[in-house]
């Protein structure tokens, strides 16, 4: 075990850190599930070969003052505890690497870490009372690991959140962990621990596999009902009631907590929002970081930090207008439209010619830049003219500065 | 010799074989996604890891003899023993090999390679720590491998054998001199009589 935790830390590490976003815990949490099904993989190993050792040892034929479960909890107590430090190892990896703030790990995520590894554990167990150990062990072994990681890559999309391999692509911060896909994970694991743990204290009777098959085929039933209506992902918007908004000059600001430096880009925001409605640009009264902003408002971005460039380009992501839906299916003349008028608002918006070729490219900018030059009017008939095409299939883009002049 | 191929569960051991090759051709190529030590994930194969059966039928067979009775028997067992995993790594080969001109699938040499070399691993270890700790260990190579045998752009890293893919002469040299090793080990060297009973 303390190998395994060595093997997290060193191995996995970059795993763990490298998809987190920074200051925000529930993506702490899912990250640190990223090397779960090897951990659950050496626990069902353990748990075949501490069965295996009791099978040999002939401790169930012997007379005993303990129950069979009491004896079978006391031997896989290091196996599980073992798993469960080894995850808080990968809790505290992935919380360093995303610097949150001194807090405790969602204890629903480290549940189901849990329940997960108690499963696998009793699993193997259950294998290993039964076969030699040279069999029970590589077939535990194998069976766990391609349970813990095989569903993630299945085409049958629910399957995963049974053995809640999902919960690694958590999160951005305006989403939250889904606990239907939480509680399915619970009902399957909790089928699978209830089975072993009848079986064990009956002692394999007929009568304790037969209701063993139905507690398992009960919880697996459960978990499946509540996966089912599941996509990929284990995640849902976060509520709104959670965002900091303030109003500054004509325009408010929401942000999640996790926002480092909120002051600054409030007061970034206040000011691109007043460049961009002074070149013509209508801003709605609301900037949002809500997954899905309420009418007269427009999303501002899903980061925890940025610089005065990112939340510019943010901003002003928000405010492109939204792609109409026919152009996925059909031809969509306006889609050359919107990388010039993205240029022409970053400069609007007080980027320099290098920040926004950074975003589009030095053609782009110099056709914005051109289009600068024109007189207010003009500007604003420029873009309105192609925002305008920008929302429909048919209408089509007239980007020449000099177009509209005749 | 009869009761000495059947304390080694000669049919069962075929029959896994069999079973493990059809397995693989079935669904060898489907992907374990995994987290691994580099940036650049690579792609672990049910067909990488399901070979290491025939090795845990092979230690199981070998393994519940009585270790203190063989080791003063008249035939020479360790050399028995020996041949009787060449045996087997030429049937994983030859089965491989058939499977492969029959279903053309590059899988199929990945796991007629792979399980000749997991029979070598088994056999060191066996040699080293007995043979119930030594199925054990024999799994969890290509499962530690599966998580630290990347290169960053994705590729296995040359001494990962087992991740190699079916085209590679190294891979094949690798399981080969794996296998041998194996053999030599289990030729002279004796695990401690406590891992034998």
């Amino acid at each position: 075990m303390p190998l395994l935790i060595v093997f997290v830390v060193v191995a996995v590490n970059q795993d763990l850190t490298e998809w987190t976003t920074p200051h925000y815990w529930p993506s702490v949490m899912g990250s640190s599930m990223s090397p779960l099904p090897f951990i659950a993989t050496i626990c069902a190993g353990l748990g075949a070969w501490e069965g295996a050792r009791l099978t040999r040892g002939a401790v169930f034929q012997q007379p005993s003052v303990r129950g069979p479960l009491h004896i079978t909890g006391a031997v896989l107590v290091p196996v599980i505890s073992g798993g469960l430090l080894t995850c808080l190892a990968g809790v505290a990896v992935s919380a360093t690497a995303a610097g949150v703030s001194w807090g405790f790990p969602d204890w629903r995520i480290l549940t189901v870490e849990f329940l997960l590894i108690l499963a696998s554990t009793l699993a193997g167990y259950c294998v290993g009372r039964q076969f030699n150990p040279a069999i029970s062990v590589p077939v535990s072994l194998i069976g766990a690991f391609v349970a813990n990681s095989y569903p993630r890559s299945w085409e049958t999309l629910w399957v995963r959140h049974l053995v809640g391999s999902a919960f690694v692509d958590c999160c951005t911060p305006s989403e939250i962990f889904n606990v239907r896909a939480i509680w399915s994970a619970v009902a399957f694991t909790a089928g699978i621990i209830l089975a072993c743990a009848v079986i064990i204290d009956r002692r394999a009777t007929r009568a304790a596999i037969a209701a063993g098959l139905a507690l398992l085929v009960l919880g697996t039933a459960a978990g499946v009902s509540l996966a089912r209506p599941l996509s990929s992902s284990a995640v849902t918007a976060r509520p709104d009631n959670q965002l900091r908004c303030t109003q500054k000059q004509d325009v408010t600001v929401c942000l999640w907590p996790e926002v480092v430096h909120p002051g600054a880009v409030r007061a970034q925001a206040a000011s691109i929002v007043k460049s961009l409605r002074s070149a013509g640009v209508p801003v709605p009264p609301e900037l949002t970081m809500s997954a899905r902003p309420a009418h007269g408002a427009t999303r501002l971005g899903n980061f925890t930090e940025a610089n005065a460039d990112q939340v510019r380009s943010a901003v002003i992501s928000g405010l492109m207008p939204a792609t109409p839906r026919c152009a996925l299916h059909g031809p969509y003349p306006a889609q050359v439209a919107a990388a010039p008028v993205a240029a022409w608002m970053f400069l609007s918006a007080g980027a320099t010619q290098a920040q926004t070729a950074a975003h589009t490219d030095n053609n782009t900018t110099a056709l914005a830049q051109k289009v600068r030059t024109l007189s207010p009017a003009r500007q604003k008939a420029w873009y309105d003219r192609n925002t305008a095409a920008m929302r429909t299939c048919t209408g089509k883009p007239q980007l020449s500065p000099e177009a509209g002049t005749a | 010799m009869i009761w000495w191929l059947k304390i080694r569960a000669a049919w069962v051991l075929v029959g896994t074989v069999l079973a493990t090759v059809g397995l693989g051709l079935l669904m060898g190529t489907a992907k374990l996604p995994l987290p691994v030590l580099t940036g650049g994930s690579g792609s672990f194969l049910i067909g990488q890891l399901i070979p290491v059966l025939p090795a845990a039928i092979f230690l199981y067979g070998t393994g519940r003899t009585d270790g203190r009775l063989e080791s003063i028997a008249a035939h020479p067992m360790r050399a028995l023993d020996a041949g009787w995993a060449l045996c087997i790594a030429i049937f994983i080969a030859g089965t491989a090999g058939c499977a492969y001109l029959l279903a053309r699938q590059e899988i199929a040499i990945v796991i007629g390679r792979d399980g000749l070399g997991y029979i070598g691993m088994a056999l060191f270890f066996a040699a080293l720590f007995g043979p119930r700790a030594a199925a054990g260990l024999t799994t969890l190579v290509p499962i530690v491998l599966a998580a630290i045998g990347w290169q960053a752009d994705g590729r296995p890293h040359p001494w990962a054998w087992p991740l190699l893919p079916g085209t590679s002469v190294l891979g094949l040299l690798a399981a080969m001199s794996v296998l041998t090793l194996g053999m030599c080990f289990t030729l002279v060297w004796r695990a401690p009589i406590q891992f034998r009973r």
